[in-house]
Protein backbone atom coordinates (compact mmCIF):
# COMPACT_ATOMS: atom_id res chain seq x y z
CA UNK A 1 0.00 0.00 0.00
CA UNK A 2 1.94 3.08 -1.36
CA UNK A 3 0.90 7.05 -1.61
CA UNK A 4 -0.59 7.72 1.63
CA UNK A 5 -2.60 10.36 2.35
CA UNK A 6 -3.79 11.76 5.16
CA UNK A 7 -7.20 13.57 6.51
CA UNK A 8 -6.77 14.00 10.32
CA UNK A 9 -9.75 14.91 12.62
CA UNK A 10 -8.63 17.00 14.92
CA UNK A 11 -8.50 15.13 18.27
CA UNK A 12 -10.06 12.41 16.44
CA UNK A 13 -8.07 12.65 13.63
CA UNK A 14 -8.67 10.74 10.34
CA UNK A 15 -5.82 9.45 7.68
CA UNK A 16 -6.33 8.95 4.44
CA UNK A 17 -3.86 6.58 2.51
CA UNK A 18 -3.42 6.05 -1.13
CA UNK A 19 -2.38 2.84 -1.94
CA UNK A 20 -1.76 1.48 -5.50
CA UNK A 21 -2.46 -1.12 -8.03
CA UNK A 22 -4.12 -1.56 -11.62
CA UNK A 23 -5.96 -4.18 -13.27
CA UNK A 24 -7.20 -5.03 -16.15
CA UNK A 25 -9.50 -7.97 -15.06
CA UNK A 26 -11.88 -8.79 -11.25
CA UNK A 27 -9.17 -10.08 -8.48
CA UNK A 28 -9.59 -13.47 -7.23
CA UNK A 29 -9.26 -13.81 -3.97
CA UNK A 30 -7.67 -16.64 -1.62
CA UNK A 31 -6.76 -17.57 1.27
CA UNK A 32 -2.96 -19.54 1.53
CA UNK A 33 -2.02 -20.13 4.84
CA UNK A 34 1.53 -21.15 5.29
CA UNK A 35 2.57 -23.38 7.99
CA UNK A 36 6.38 -23.01 9.02
CA UNK A 37 8.37 -24.21 11.77
CA UNK A 38 11.29 -22.47 11.14
CA UNK A 39 12.43 -18.69 11.00
CA UNK A 40 12.01 -17.99 7.45
CA UNK A 41 15.05 -15.53 7.87
CA UNK A 42 13.85 -12.90 5.74
CA UNK A 43 13.74 -9.37 6.55
CA UNK A 44 12.43 -6.40 4.98
CA UNK A 45 15.56 -5.45 2.22
CA UNK A 46 15.53 -9.22 1.32
CA UNK A 47 14.67 -10.09 -2.05
CA UNK A 48 12.19 -12.94 -1.77
CA UNK A 49 13.77 -15.98 -3.43
CA UNK A 50 11.98 -17.91 -6.67
CA UNK A 51 9.66 -20.30 -4.54
CA UNK A 52 8.56 -17.66 -2.46
CA UNK A 53 7.71 -15.19 -5.15
CA UNK A 54 5.98 -17.60 -7.17
CA UNK A 55 3.86 -18.46 -4.01
CA UNK A 56 2.73 -15.26 -3.44
CA UNK A 57 2.38 -13.52 -5.97
CA UNK A 58 -0.92 -12.00 -7.61
CA UNK A 59 -0.94 -12.92 -11.26
CA UNK A 60 -1.19 -15.56 -12.97
CA UNK A 61 -1.38 -15.04 -16.63
CA UNK A 62 -0.89 -19.07 -17.70
CA UNK A 63 -3.53 -20.06 -14.94
CA UNK A 64 -6.67 -17.75 -14.57
CA UNK A 65 -7.32 -16.03 -18.08
CA UNK A 66 -5.26 -13.41 -17.21
CA UNK A 67 -6.98 -12.47 -13.64
CA UNK A 68 -5.42 -11.00 -10.97
CA UNK A 69 -5.42 -13.98 -8.15
CA UNK A 70 -4.89 -12.30 -4.68
CA UNK A 71 -3.52 -14.49 -1.59
CA UNK A 72 -4.16 -14.00 1.60
CA UNK A 73 -1.27 -15.06 3.42
CA UNK A 74 -0.96 -16.16 6.85
CA UNK A 75 1.76 -17.21 7.90
CA UNK A 76 1.84 -19.45 10.99
CA UNK A 77 5.03 -20.22 13.13
CA UNK A 78 4.14 -23.69 14.55
CA UNK A 79 7.38 -24.02 16.49
CA UNK A 80 6.47 -21.01 18.78
CA UNK A 81 4.17 -21.30 21.15
CA UNK A 82 1.76 -19.33 21.74
CA UNK A 83 3.02 -16.68 24.52
CA UNK A 84 4.59 -13.32 24.88
CA UNK A 85 7.72 -14.54 24.57
CA UNK A 86 7.52 -15.55 21.30
CA UNK A 87 5.66 -12.83 19.67
CA UNK A 88 8.36 -10.68 19.38
CA UNK A 89 9.61 -12.94 16.93
CA UNK A 90 6.66 -12.87 14.86
CA UNK A 91 7.15 -9.25 13.50
CA UNK A 92 10.48 -10.05 12.44
CA UNK A 93 9.13 -12.51 10.27
CA UNK A 94 6.07 -10.71 8.97
CA UNK A 95 7.96 -7.43 8.00
CA UNK A 96 10.17 -8.98 5.50
CA UNK A 97 6.67 -10.55 3.77
CA UNK A 98 4.82 -6.93 4.20
CA UNK A 99 7.84 -5.35 2.85
CA UNK A 100 8.08 -6.96 -0.21
CA UNK A 101 4.58 -7.08 -0.49
CA UNK A 102 3.46 -3.69 -1.06
CA UNK A 103 6.09 -3.93 -3.72
CA UNK A 104 4.91 -6.13 -5.32
CA UNK A 105 1.49 -4.95 -5.29
CA UNK A 106 2.14 -1.84 -7.55
CA UNK A 107 4.58 -4.01 -9.97
CA UNK A 108 1.98 -6.81 -10.29
CA UNK A 109 -1.22 -6.08 -9.79
CA UNK A 110 -3.13 -3.66 -12.77
CA UNK A 111 -6.64 -3.25 -10.62
CA UNK A 112 -8.88 -0.84 -12.09
CA UNK A 113 -12.18 -1.63 -10.75
CA UNK A 114 -14.14 -0.54 -7.76
CA UNK A 115 -13.78 -2.90 -4.69
CA UNK A 116 -16.15 -1.94 -3.11
CA UNK A 117 -18.71 -2.93 -5.77
CA UNK A 118 -16.91 -5.71 -7.31
CA UNK A 119 -16.43 -7.28 -4.06
CA UNK A 120 -19.09 -6.21 -1.28
CA UNK A 121 -17.87 -8.82 1.24
CA UNK A 122 -14.15 -8.42 0.32
CA UNK A 123 -13.40 -4.80 -0.42
CA UNK A 124 -9.79 -4.86 0.31
CA UNK A 125 -6.70 -6.80 -0.91
CA UNK A 126 -5.59 -8.73 1.70
CA UNK A 127 -2.26 -8.53 4.14
CA UNK A 128 0.23 -11.22 5.28
CA UNK A 129 -0.98 -12.12 8.96
CA UNK A 130 1.54 -14.11 11.31
CA UNK A 131 0.54 -16.17 14.65
CA UNK A 132 2.20 -18.55 16.80
CA UNK A 133 0.73 -22.06 16.87
CA UNK A 134 2.36 -24.86 19.41
CA UNK A 135 5.10 -26.66 19.33
CA UNK A 136 4.32 -29.85 17.74
CA UNK A 137 5.54 -32.87 16.15
CA UNK A 138 4.96 -33.52 12.46
CA UNK A 139 1.72 -36.02 13.36
CA UNK A 140 -0.02 -33.31 14.98
CA UNK A 141 0.84 -30.47 12.50
CA UNK A 142 -1.46 -32.43 9.81
CA UNK A 143 -3.70 -33.50 12.32
CA UNK A 144 -4.18 -29.23 12.96
CA UNK A 145 -4.27 -28.48 9.69
CA UNK A 146 -6.40 -31.07 7.83
CA UNK A 147 -5.57 -30.98 4.04
CA UNK A 148 -3.36 -28.99 4.02
CA UNK A 149 -0.61 -29.59 1.25
CA UNK A 150 2.74 -31.00 2.59
CA UNK A 151 5.99 -29.53 0.49
CA UNK A 152 9.12 -28.49 0.65
CA UNK A 153 10.43 -25.09 -0.38
CA UNK A 154 13.19 -26.40 -2.48
CA UNK A 155 10.37 -27.55 -4.28
CA UNK A 156 9.98 -25.73 -7.48
CA UNK A 157 8.03 -22.66 -6.80
CA UNK A 158 6.56 -22.55 -10.61
CA UNK A 159 4.82 -26.38 -9.70
CA UNK A 160 3.45 -25.82 -6.36
CA UNK A 161 1.99 -22.77 -7.96
CA UNK A 162 0.44 -24.41 -10.78
CA UNK A 163 -1.40 -26.37 -8.40
CA UNK A 164 -2.61 -23.84 -6.61
CA UNK A 165 -3.84 -21.98 -8.96
CA UNK A 166 -5.30 -24.95 -11.22
CA UNK A 167 -7.55 -25.15 -8.45
CA UNK A 168 -8.45 -22.00 -7.29
CA UNK A 169 -8.84 -21.20 -10.92
CA UNK A 170 -11.39 -23.28 -11.56
CA UNK A 171 -13.33 -22.40 -8.58
CA UNK A 172 -12.70 -25.86 -6.89
CA UNK A 173 -11.27 -23.93 -3.59
CA UNK A 174 -11.00 -20.62 -1.68
CA UNK A 175 -8.04 -21.58 0.59
CA UNK A 176 -5.20 -23.49 0.52
CA UNK A 177 -3.06 -24.36 3.69
CA UNK A 178 0.45 -25.03 2.80
CA UNK A 179 2.61 -26.88 5.65
CA UNK A 180 6.55 -25.97 4.26
CA UNK A 181 8.37 -28.77 5.67
CA UNK A 182 12.15 -27.97 7.24
CA UNK A 183 13.44 -26.79 10.90
CA UNK A 184 12.20 -28.64 13.63
CA UNK A 185 9.12 -30.11 12.37
CA UNK A 186 9.95 -33.83 10.13
CA UNK A 187 7.22 -34.77 7.83
CA UNK A 188 6.52 -36.76 5.08
CA UNK A 189 6.59 -34.70 2.19
CA UNK A 190 4.11 -34.03 -0.53
CA UNK A 191 0.80 -34.71 0.75
CA UNK A 192 -2.16 -33.26 -0.98
CA UNK A 193 -5.61 -32.94 0.18
CA UNK A 194 -8.78 -31.06 -0.41
CA UNK A 195 -9.39 -27.87 1.87
CA UNK A 196 -12.77 -27.07 1.54
CA UNK A 197 -12.27 -23.59 4.02
CA UNK A 198 -14.53 -21.20 2.54
CA UNK A 199 -13.27 -17.48 3.25
CA UNK A 200 -15.78 -15.74 5.31
CA UNK A 201 -14.10 -12.66 6.92
CA UNK A 202 -11.51 -11.34 4.84
CA UNK A 203 -8.34 -9.85 6.85
CA UNK A 204 -8.72 -6.31 6.27
CA UNK A 205 -6.32 -4.51 4.16
CA UNK A 206 -2.16 -3.70 4.82
CA UNK A 207 -4.45 -1.07 7.29
CA UNK A 208 -4.30 -3.10 9.60
CA UNK A 209 -0.72 -3.53 9.66
CA UNK A 210 0.03 0.61 9.01
CA UNK A 211 -2.36 -0.16 12.28
CA UNK A 212 -0.10 -1.68 13.90
CA UNK A 213 3.13 -0.13 12.49
CA UNK A 214 1.20 3.63 14.08
CA UNK A 215 0.30 1.95 17.64
CA UNK A 216 3.53 0.74 18.20
CA UNK A 217 5.03 4.33 16.74
CA UNK A 218 3.21 5.99 19.58
CA UNK A 219 3.90 2.94 22.22
CA UNK A 220 4.93 5.74 25.19
CA UNK A 221 7.28 2.24 26.41
CA UNK A 222 9.05 3.24 23.58
CA UNK A 223 12.12 5.75 23.70
CA UNK A 224 11.62 8.27 21.18
CA UNK A 225 14.78 6.98 19.32
CA UNK A 226 13.23 4.12 19.08
CA UNK A 227 10.16 5.54 17.79
CA UNK A 228 12.49 7.92 15.63
CA UNK A 229 13.97 4.36 13.86
CA UNK A 230 10.76 3.45 13.48
CA UNK A 231 9.65 6.09 11.15
CA UNK A 232 12.29 5.13 7.60
CA UNK A 233 10.63 1.41 7.60
CA UNK A 234 7.02 2.63 8.15
CA UNK A 235 7.20 5.11 5.20
CA UNK A 236 9.43 2.46 3.04
CA UNK A 237 6.58 0.15 3.98
CA UNK A 238 3.60 1.39 3.47
CA UNK A 239 3.73 4.93 1.19
CA UNK A 240 5.10 6.25 -1.60
CA UNK A 241 8.40 8.35 -1.56
CA UNK A 242 5.91 11.12 -1.98
CA UNK A 243 3.28 10.14 0.17
CA UNK A 244 1.19 12.94 2.01
CA UNK A 245 -1.03 13.45 4.93
CA UNK A 246 -4.25 15.88 4.65
CA UNK A 247 -5.39 16.51 8.11
CA UNK A 248 -8.96 17.25 8.56
CA UNK A 249 -11.08 18.05 11.20
CA UNK A 250 -14.51 18.69 12.73
CA UNK A 251 -16.92 21.05 10.47
CA UNK A 252 -14.53 19.92 7.24
CA UNK A 253 -12.06 21.91 8.71
CA UNK A 254 -8.88 21.23 6.35
CA UNK A 255 -5.31 21.74 7.31
CA UNK A 256 -2.33 21.98 5.47
CA UNK A 257 -1.22 18.33 3.44
CA UNK A 258 2.32 17.57 4.36
CA UNK A 259 4.96 15.23 3.63
CA UNK A 260 4.08 11.74 5.81
CA UNK A 261 7.40 11.88 7.00
CA UNK A 262 6.99 15.14 8.95
CA UNK A 263 3.83 13.65 10.16
CA UNK A 264 5.04 10.66 11.78
CA UNK A 265 8.27 12.61 13.09
CA UNK A 266 5.28 14.71 14.85
CA UNK A 267 4.43 11.06 16.55
CA UNK A 268 8.00 10.30 18.06
CA UNK A 269 7.76 12.59 21.21
CA UNK A 270 3.56 12.68 21.36
CA UNK A 271 2.16 11.94 24.40
CA UNK A 272 -1.44 13.03 23.76
CA UNK A 273 -1.94 10.20 20.54
CA UNK A 274 -3.93 6.89 22.51
CA UNK A 275 -4.84 5.02 19.53
CA UNK A 276 -5.33 5.11 15.78
CA UNK A 277 -8.39 3.59 14.11
CA UNK A 278 -8.95 2.61 10.71
CA UNK A 279 -12.51 3.74 9.96
CA UNK A 280 -12.86 3.39 6.38
CA UNK A 281 -10.62 2.35 3.61
CA UNK A 282 -11.64 2.45 -0.55
CA UNK A 283 -9.97 2.42 -3.76
CA UNK A 284 -9.28 5.58 -5.03
CA UNK A 285 -9.00 6.38 -8.67
CA UNK A 286 -8.12 3.06 -9.63
CA UNK A 287 -4.90 3.61 -8.57
CA UNK A 288 -4.15 4.22 -5.11
CA UNK A 289 -6.04 3.38 -1.65
CA UNK A 290 -7.67 6.16 0.59
CA UNK A 291 -7.23 5.02 4.47
CA UNK A 292 -8.97 6.86 6.88
CA UNK A 293 -7.63 6.90 10.04
CA UNK A 294 -9.00 8.29 13.55
CA UNK A 295 -6.52 9.69 15.55
CA UNK A 296 -7.82 9.42 19.94
CA UNK A 297 -5.92 11.86 21.90
CA UNK A 298 -5.88 11.99 25.40
CA UNK B 1 -28.12 60.09 -14.35
CA UNK B 2 -28.35 59.07 -10.95
CA UNK B 3 -29.92 55.27 -12.02
CA UNK B 4 -26.64 54.60 -14.09
CA UNK B 5 -24.21 55.96 -11.05
CA UNK B 6 -26.07 53.57 -9.07
CA UNK B 7 -25.89 50.56 -11.36
CA UNK B 8 -22.09 51.12 -12.24
CA UNK B 9 -21.49 50.99 -8.26
CA UNK B 10 -23.21 47.83 -8.47
CA UNK B 11 -21.27 46.17 -10.72
CA UNK B 12 -18.14 47.61 -9.08
CA UNK B 13 -19.17 46.27 -5.69
CA UNK B 14 -19.65 42.98 -7.27
CA UNK B 15 -16.46 43.04 -9.21
CA UNK B 16 -14.58 42.09 -5.84
CA UNK B 17 -16.78 39.02 -4.44
CA UNK B 18 -13.67 38.24 -2.30
CA UNK B 19 -13.80 41.70 -0.58
CA UNK B 20 -17.26 40.78 0.04
CA UNK B 21 -16.66 37.26 1.31
CA UNK B 22 -13.78 36.37 2.75
CA UNK B 23 -13.88 32.61 4.56
CA UNK B 24 -14.33 32.67 7.91
CA UNK B 25 -14.11 29.60 10.47
CA UNK B 26 -17.26 28.10 11.13
CA UNK B 27 -18.64 27.15 14.43
CA UNK B 28 -17.44 23.77 14.30
CA UNK B 29 -14.06 25.16 12.53
CA UNK B 30 -13.32 26.65 15.67
CA UNK B 31 -13.81 24.02 18.15
CA UNK B 32 -11.60 21.67 15.56
CA UNK B 33 -8.87 24.57 15.36
CA UNK B 34 -8.86 24.81 19.36
CA UNK B 35 -7.95 21.49 19.13
CA UNK B 36 -5.62 21.23 16.82
CA UNK B 37 -3.89 24.70 18.62
CA UNK B 38 -3.94 22.63 21.84
CA UNK B 39 -2.01 19.39 19.80
CA UNK B 40 0.36 21.79 18.41
CA UNK B 41 1.41 23.49 21.80
CA UNK B 42 1.46 19.98 23.92
CA UNK B 43 3.71 18.73 20.80
CA UNK B 44 6.18 21.86 21.02
CA UNK B 45 6.33 21.36 25.45
CA UNK B 46 6.85 17.58 24.17
CA UNK B 47 9.60 18.17 22.45
CA UNK B 48 11.15 20.51 25.12
CA UNK B 49 10.51 17.74 28.05
CA UNK B 50 12.71 15.58 25.45
CA UNK B 51 15.45 17.97 24.58
CA UNK B 52 16.19 19.24 28.18
CA UNK B 53 16.30 15.64 29.12
CA UNK B 54 19.36 15.03 27.05
CA UNK B 55 17.76 11.56 26.96
CA UNK B 56 17.92 11.09 23.10
CA UNK B 57 19.78 10.96 20.27
CA UNK B 58 21.79 14.12 18.76
CA UNK B 59 20.12 12.46 15.55
CA UNK B 60 16.55 12.42 17.11
CA UNK B 61 17.12 15.86 18.50
CA UNK B 62 17.39 17.20 15.19
CA UNK B 63 14.57 15.79 13.77
CA UNK B 64 12.61 16.74 16.53
CA UNK B 65 13.83 20.48 16.27
CA UNK B 66 12.88 20.41 12.50
CA UNK B 67 9.41 19.66 12.95
CA UNK B 68 8.82 21.99 15.69
CA UNK B 69 10.56 24.73 13.85
CA UNK B 70 8.84 23.87 10.45
CA UNK B 71 5.22 22.62 11.69
CA UNK B 72 4.49 24.32 15.02
CA UNK B 73 5.68 27.53 14.84
CA UNK B 74 5.47 30.68 12.42
CA UNK B 75 9.06 31.26 10.62
CA UNK B 76 9.56 34.31 12.57
CA UNK B 77 8.06 32.48 16.14
CA UNK B 78 10.41 33.08 19.05
CA UNK B 79 9.83 32.05 22.63
CA UNK B 80 10.38 33.70 25.78
CA UNK B 81 12.17 32.47 28.83
CA UNK B 82 12.56 34.12 32.64
CA UNK B 83 14.23 33.25 35.49
CA UNK B 84 12.55 33.53 39.24
CA UNK B 85 15.38 35.95 40.23
CA UNK B 86 15.83 37.65 36.66
CA UNK B 87 13.25 40.93 36.25
CA UNK B 88 13.54 40.93 32.45
CA UNK B 89 12.96 37.93 30.00
CA UNK B 90 14.22 36.75 27.34
CA UNK B 91 13.28 36.03 23.96
CA UNK B 92 15.23 33.92 21.49
CA UNK B 93 13.99 32.96 18.12
CA UNK B 94 12.78 29.04 17.87
CA UNK B 95 15.19 27.85 16.79
CA UNK B 96 17.75 28.71 18.87
CA UNK B 97 15.25 27.95 22.21
CA UNK B 98 15.48 24.96 21.61
CA UNK B 99 19.33 24.90 20.80
CA UNK B 100 19.62 26.32 23.93
CA UNK B 101 17.52 24.04 26.09
CA UNK B 102 19.24 21.28 24.10
CA UNK B 103 22.49 22.30 25.13
CA UNK B 104 21.49 23.21 28.90
CA UNK B 105 20.42 19.24 28.71
CA UNK B 106 23.71 17.61 27.80
CA UNK B 107 25.52 19.75 30.37
CA UNK B 108 23.30 18.46 33.32
CA UNK B 109 19.85 17.25 32.82
CA UNK B 110 16.49 19.15 32.70
CA UNK B 111 13.31 17.87 34.53
CA UNK B 112 10.75 19.43 32.17
CA UNK B 113 6.87 18.51 32.79
CA UNK B 114 3.98 20.64 31.30
CA UNK B 115 -0.16 21.42 31.76
CA UNK B 116 -2.38 23.09 29.78
CA UNK B 117 -4.21 25.43 32.59
CA UNK B 118 -6.38 27.57 29.96
CA UNK B 119 -7.06 26.36 26.86
CA UNK B 120 -8.06 28.14 23.57
CA UNK B 121 -11.95 27.75 23.61
CA UNK B 122 -13.50 29.29 20.18
CA UNK B 123 -15.04 32.24 21.76
CA UNK B 124 -11.47 33.47 22.32
CA UNK B 125 -10.63 33.37 18.68
CA UNK B 126 -9.94 37.01 17.67
CA UNK B 127 -10.43 37.64 13.88
CA UNK B 128 -8.53 40.21 12.58
CA UNK B 129 -8.89 41.66 8.69
CA UNK B 130 -5.40 41.59 6.94
CA UNK B 131 -3.81 43.92 4.83
CA UNK B 132 -5.62 42.15 1.81
CA UNK B 133 -8.55 41.56 3.10
CA UNK B 134 -8.61 38.14 4.08
CA UNK B 135 -9.46 36.99 7.56
CA UNK B 136 -6.83 35.15 10.27
CA UNK B 137 -7.16 34.72 13.77
CA UNK B 138 -5.49 34.88 16.49
CA UNK B 139 -6.02 32.60 19.96
CA UNK B 140 -4.36 32.33 23.83
CA UNK B 141 -3.72 29.29 25.68
CA UNK B 142 -1.57 29.08 28.90
CA UNK B 143 0.63 26.42 30.12
CA UNK B 144 2.03 25.62 33.74
CA UNK B 145 6.11 24.47 33.23
CA UNK B 146 7.96 22.80 35.83
CA UNK B 147 11.50 23.11 35.33
CA UNK B 148 14.16 21.63 37.64
CA UNK B 149 18.09 21.37 36.68
CA UNK B 150 19.53 18.47 38.44
CA UNK B 151 22.06 18.63 40.62
CA UNK B 152 25.45 16.47 39.76
CA UNK B 153 24.49 13.06 39.23
CA UNK B 154 26.69 12.14 42.39
CA UNK B 155 25.05 14.83 44.46
CA UNK B 156 21.34 13.02 44.08
CA UNK B 157 19.47 11.60 46.49
CA UNK B 158 16.27 9.43 47.17
CA UNK B 159 14.59 12.84 48.23
CA UNK B 160 13.11 13.66 44.70
CA UNK B 161 12.53 17.32 46.64
CA UNK B 162 16.01 17.94 46.82
CA UNK B 163 17.48 17.23 43.57
CA UNK B 164 17.35 20.09 41.85
CA UNK B 165 20.10 23.02 41.43
CA UNK B 166 17.54 25.24 40.66
CA UNK B 167 13.83 24.56 40.07
CA UNK B 168 10.83 27.01 39.37
CA UNK B 169 7.32 26.62 38.29
CA UNK B 170 6.59 28.94 34.75
CA UNK B 171 2.89 30.39 33.52
CA UNK B 172 3.51 30.43 29.94
CA UNK B 173 1.12 32.02 27.35
CA UNK B 174 1.34 30.76 23.66
CA UNK B 175 -0.25 32.95 20.80
CA UNK B 176 -2.07 30.90 18.13
CA UNK B 177 -2.11 32.36 14.62
CA UNK B 178 -4.58 30.76 12.25
CA UNK B 179 -4.70 31.91 8.67
CA UNK B 180 -5.66 30.49 5.14
CA UNK B 181 -3.04 29.12 3.15
CA UNK B 182 -3.00 27.00 -0.07
CA UNK B 183 -2.41 23.17 0.02
CA UNK B 184 -2.50 21.48 -3.19
CA UNK B 185 -4.40 24.05 -4.64
CA UNK B 186 -6.96 23.79 -2.02
CA UNK B 187 -7.64 26.24 0.17
CA UNK B 188 -6.92 25.22 3.99
CA UNK B 189 -6.63 26.61 7.62
CA UNK B 190 -2.95 26.78 8.86
CA UNK B 191 -2.25 27.16 12.87
CA UNK B 192 1.07 27.92 14.16
CA UNK B 193 2.34 29.18 17.26
CA UNK B 194 3.40 32.87 17.14
CA UNK B 195 5.22 32.70 20.16
CA UNK B 196 5.42 31.66 23.75
CA UNK B 197 5.68 34.83 26.37
CA UNK B 198 6.30 34.54 30.42
CA UNK B 199 3.08 35.52 32.42
CA UNK B 200 4.86 34.91 35.48
CA UNK B 201 7.64 32.66 37.15
CA UNK B 202 7.57 31.25 40.74
CA UNK B 203 10.57 29.79 42.07
CA UNK B 204 9.58 26.80 43.98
Amino acid sequence: MKNIKKILFLSTIAVALLGSGCSNDGPKFYTLTLVVTQDLGLNENAILNEPWQYLLNYKFPDSCDNAVVIPEVTIVRADLASNKDNEAQIPLLLSGFNAWRPKSLINEMMIQEDYDALLPNMKYPPILTVKSGKTVDAASLLANYPGAIVTSLDKSGEALRKMMLSQICAGEKKSITLILTGGAATVPPMITAADTTEIESPTPIAGDALAAAFSTLIDLKKSPDERSEMISGIVEQFFTSDGTIEEMGEGNLRLPVKPVENYLNSLITSRTIVRLEILDRKMKDGRCWTVKIKEHHQ
Amino acid sequence: MLMRILVCGLLLFASFPPLLAQPTLTEAEKVAICKKASQVVRGFFDVVERLAANDIKDKTKKILIKTVVEDYFLPEGTVEEKASSSKKGLTRSIRNYLNVIAGRGQKSPILVNYEVVDNLTPNKLKPKTNQDGSISYEGKLRVRQFYCKLKPSDQLSDDLTGNCAYSDTTIKEATIAIRRGKSNHDAVWEVFILNITVISVTKN
